[in-house]
């Protein structure tokens, strides 16, 4: 099926537009190819059987494709205003290619859709698709990229506080509360943040955490390609008594730990 | 009918595809998108490296689903987004204009309101001031906001809340962090950033609130609460009066006041805009002060606002602002008196987080024996502001002060006039003795003055300065402005090259002065400031505030300070230079002592009227961190001193840059080469911020804004 090459796949060529362009008319070509290899015409074919009438849609399909029209040069009238942000384009881009295939479906038999593709509004529509503005879908072109890191702290005695130093790929931008007794921000030292370090630390607002759970999250500047790396950990229960731990470091949108250190706790 | 129903349902399908990706959820396609190259990044990431003795341990991998849903882009053209073009207020402009009820327009902005939240322990304020902010357009914005705070304050945290979720700023290089900023904005991520413009004024930026969004952005500050004569003062500013910008002030460190709208056109590296008289947004503040005095309280008092008190047993109260009186057009004034004991030395002390040692704040309080001693005759210049700023009440206040001041000078005394506005004048040419006919041609010469004009205020200075003075006498120069410049650095820059033995005492006029060039000039003619700022019609106000300021210069001081610990290791004490102690104005300063110091002998040392004084009193130091805030109040006493140095030092202004951010970031506090940042990384917002709101605010209480603002 054509739909299956038509999948994001997850890298976007550099030269989309014509990439898209081509795998239209081809998907469309292919269709027609097949339909026409069943016995059924094509507009303007070069077959030798006489020219018939130029066949036309019946009026349910007309109407059909007149809605489908109508909805995607509304998409396209909305995707092209300036307010209309990334998600929203994006979301427009793959509304119109469904009109696109909505479109062709219902133009079903191979005369019906030669002259839907020949049709003013689909032709407006395949122009609509590519002459879209639509910003990248990760991070503009030479953007920044900012990156969640979610720390989670598994104890295997009840924590009220824990402390950790962490290496960071970027720059750090941002510290989020936790869950639980650990809602509020962690707090940072500053002194070792002005001298290139992070260390975080906050105390349980509420009963202490007796199971695994997120404890803080980071918004880190990523430069490069380096990885978080937890270097030094502490957590302690009621009293300041040593609770071990483990701690992990989880980019958030992965399922993957990036880290992990089974904190000893005090000694 | 079978084609018919057919073509039906696929229409039906196609719509419901379009209402399905142009819903919210049209968020999940992109995040499936997303996780699936995050998933390849991953992997070729895995096994990330451990410190210590640590065990590995990776979760496996999964690949998130990928929906069917294909997407088309156009490469990124330029224009599209970036950071050019978009970064400056103003550089759009979305004004929902309506007429209220009254007539008077009534428009929506995206600053909601301003929740402040004080706590006043001993002699310290910890301050949280959350600003909400709420888009009301129906596009993402980016708003800007220009606001006050106290010029002393340690701003030492910056969190985020959005919903649910609260998200620490982090301290960072001023250019640094406006970097990050331009970049998470680009991104699409919400974000703020707080700047510094001068001590007492801030800039804050939230980037990306989407259409219908409320973000609270927190300000967390700490400062000292004044005292003087047995009564604590807090204030609060409310709102940043309109600036003059005087022609040696570059443009980018210049402060516009504009209309609303009209920031991009100011040219001016920070804008204001200013809503005419009358018109406010939505923006309501509410206050809520926690006072423990740790000693009792006989009175507490708001001259300026209307405010709720409970009392919470002797030395503790509840203050909280009337709700019908949160228009932010003024400073928010707090005074509480109390039942202190008459004390040489109040000693404030916290030992360092980091445990080196800790920080202390001494006050000194002025011997009894000052008010003793005999009158001295007095020489007295009064300068006054005349500017468009101070039309209508300002200037109403000023004529009040000076009649005062004329009312309670004795025989003996002698005194001039001068008045500047973009020019300065002056009554007479030199120092004119008190007497009934001077006094009365003084009278007529302070009626007969009107308001217009810039604020130089240079020209006043040097008018004063050019009237000889007498050896063995000592000449005040009596500073009556509402400090509306934006040349503050050259101003005190000026007073600490020319001034040589004159004094220096400024009164703030009006409900939002600006006390960082007030007491700027105080500190560099070791004088002292006031406040002529009351709600009454000038004459009520002013008549008290001039009786304590005659009774403080008439009386000598003592002078020359100099704070010794014996027994004990101290330095870095700020300021480098004590003020001096006058009748009823205690003096307070900053220093750090070493770890394992415990007691010591306070000695202070000056003269009063040729005679050598000492005073000493055993005090003890603190060996625990009970007042952590001290740390920070420390590091910005000494940045304010290096500060004050660059002013007449621009020599060494790079390296006084350099010091002033490194202690701010090591201490994580703001100043103006370091800023605070906070990015929420974990989204990226609906639609493009391509629009800054810049928050206008309402004319200061008493100021018009036909002479002070911009109009083009």
């Amino acid at each position: 099926m054509h739909e299956a090459s038509l999948r994001a796949q997850g890298e976007v060529p550099a030269d989309i537009d014509a990439v898209i362009r081509a795998r239209i008319s081809t998907a469309f070509a292919a269709r027609a190819g097949s339909d026409a290899a069943r016995g059924l015409r094509l507009a303007g074919s070069d077959q030798e059987r006489p020219a018939p009438r130029r066949p036309s849609l019946a009026w349910t399909r007309r109407v059909a494709i007149a809605a489908a029209l109508v909805v995607a040069a509304t998409v396209a009238w909305l995707a092209a205003r300036p307010g209309f942000g990334n998600v929203e384009r994006v979301a427009a881009h793959a509304t119109l290619v469904q009109a696109v295939r909505a479109v062709d479906s219902i133009a079903s038999r191979g005369e019906d859709r030669a002259v839907a593709i020949a049709h003013p509004g689909v032709q407006a529509l395949l122009a609509s698709i590519v002459a879209l503005p639509a910003p990248s879908f990760e991070h503009p072109v030479g953007a920044a990229r900012f990156v969640v890191y979610d720390i989670y702290l598994d104890p295997s005695q009840p924590v009220a506080g824990w402390t950790c130093d962490l290496s960071l790929p970027g720059q750090l931008v941002g510290i989020e509360g936790g869950d639980g007794p650990f809602s509020q921000p962690a707090a940072y030292d500053p002194r070792a943040l002005a001298g290139g370090r992070v260390i975080l630390a906050t105390v349980a607002g509420g009963a202490s955490a007796s199971s695994r759970l997120r404890v803080a999250s980071v918004t880190v500047r990523v430069e490069g390609s380096g990885e978080p790396r937890v270097t030094r950990a502490t957590s302690v229960g009621d009293g300041g008594a040593a609770a071990p731990a483990r701690v992990e470091i989880i980019e958030r949108g992965t399922p993957y730990a990036a880290a992990a250190l089974t904190n000893r706790g005090l000694s | 009918m079978k084609m018919c129903v057919r073509a039906g349902a696929a229409a039906l399908a196609f719509v419901a595809t379009v209402v399905a990706a142009l819903a919210p959820t049209a968020c999940t396609t992109r995040y499936s998108y997303k996780s699936a190259s995050e998933a390849t990044r991953s992997q070729a990431g895995a096994g990330f490296a451990l410190a210590d003795d640590a065990s590995t341990s990776a979760l496996p991998s999964v690949r998130s689903p990928v929906t069917q849903t294909w997407i088309i882009a156009r490469a990124p053209q330029r224009g599209d987004a970036g950071l050019g073009g978009v970064d400056r207020p103003g550089t759009g402009s979305l004004v929902d204009a309506n007429v209220g009820s009254d007539g008077l327009p009534t428009r929506a902005f995206p600053l909601e309101a301003t929740d402040v939240d004080a706590t006043l322990t001993g002699a310290v304020a910890s301050v949280d001031v959350t600003q909400r902010f709420r888009n009301p357009y129906a596009d993402t914005i980016e708003a800007a906001y220009v606001f006050p705070l106290p010029h002393d304050a340690a701003v030492s945290d910056f969190v985020l809340s959005i919903g649910d979720r609260t998200i620490r700023g982090v301290i960072r290089d001023r250019a640094e962090a406006e970097k990050l900023y331009a970049e998470a904005r680009a991104a699409g991520h919400v974000a703020s950033l707080l700047t510094e413009e001068r001590p007492n004024i801030f800039m804050e930026k939230v980037a990306n609130i989407e259409p219908g969004a409320s973000i609270d952005v927190t300000v967390t500050y700490f400062s000292m609460i004044d005292y003087e004569d047995g009564w604590f003062e807090w204030r609060l500013p409310l709102v940043v009066g309109p600036r003059f910008n005087p022609p040696s002030v570059p443009p980018s460190k210049a402060i516009g006041a504009v209309g609303v709208g009209d920031s991009a056109r100011s040219g001016t590296g920070t804008s204001i805009e200013y809503l005419p008289n009358g018109s406010t947004t939505g923006n309501r503040v509410a206050i809520d002060v926690a006072i423990d005095a740790g000693v009792p309280i006989r009175e507490i008092v708001s001259p300026s606002h209307a405010v709720r008190t409970i009392r919470d047993g002797t030395s503790a109260a509840r203050v909280s602002l009337e709700p019908g009186d949160g228009v932010p057009n003024r400073d928010f004034v707090l005074r509480y008196s109390v039942a202190a004991e008459s004390t040489q030395f109040g000693l404030v002390s916290s030992r360092s987080a980091s445990g080196e040692g800790g920080h202390f704040a001494l006050t000194v309080y002025p011997p009894a024996t000052l008010k003793e001693r005999r009158r001295s005759p007095v020489d007295l210049v009064f300068v006054v502001d005349r500017s468009g700023s101070m039309s209508g009440k300002p200037l109403a206040q000023v004529k009040a002060a000076i009649h005062a001041a004329l009312d309670r000078m004795q025989p003996g005394d002698r005194f001039e006039i001068v008045d500047f506005g973009s020019k300065a004048n002056s009554l007479g040419r030199g120092l004119t003795p008190y007497t009934s006919e001077s006094v009365r041609a003084a009278r007529a010469y302070v009626d007969a003055l009107n308001a217009d004009g810039g604020t130089m205020v240079l020209e006043g200075l040097n008018r004063a300065l050019s009237f000889a003075t007498d050896e063995g006498r000592v000449c005040y120069l009596v500073f009556l402005t509402d400090g509306f410049v934006s040349n503050e650095k050259e101003i005190i820059g000026a007073l600490h090259k020319t001034l040589g033995p004159r004094r220096v005492f400024s009164f703030g006029i009006g409900s939002s002065a600006n006390w960082y060039l007030l007491e700027g000039m105080a500190n560099a003619g070791r004088g002292a400031v006031a406040d002529i700022s009351g709600t009454g019609d000038g004459a009520s106000d002013a008549a008290p505030t001039m009786a304590t300021f005659l009774e403080r210069v008439s009386h000598p001081a003592m002078q020359d300070l100099s704070v010794a610990f014996e027994g004990a290791t101290v330095d870095e004490v700020w300021p480098r230079r004590a003020g001096d102690l006058l009748v009823g104005r205690p003096v307070t300063v900053f220093g750090r002592y070493r770890e394992g110091d415990s007691s010591a002998r306070c000695v202070v040392r000056g003269w009063i009227g040729g005679e050598r004084v000492e005073l000493a009193e055993n005090v003890t130091f603190a060996r625990s961190a009970t007042t952590p805030a001290l740390e920070r109040i420390w590091a910005r006493a000494k940045i304010a001193q290096l500060a004050d140095d660059s002013t007449w030092q621009p020599n060494s202004a790079v390296a006084i840059a350099n010091e002033i951010r490194t202690i701010a970031l090591e201490h994580g506090i703001s100043s103006p080469f370091t800023a605070f940042v906070a990015v929420d990384g974990s989204r990226v917002t609906r639609g493009s911020d391509r629009r800054t709101i810049v928050q206008p605010v309402p004319m200061p209480e008493g100021v018009r804004y036909e002479t002070t603002v911009d109009e083009r």
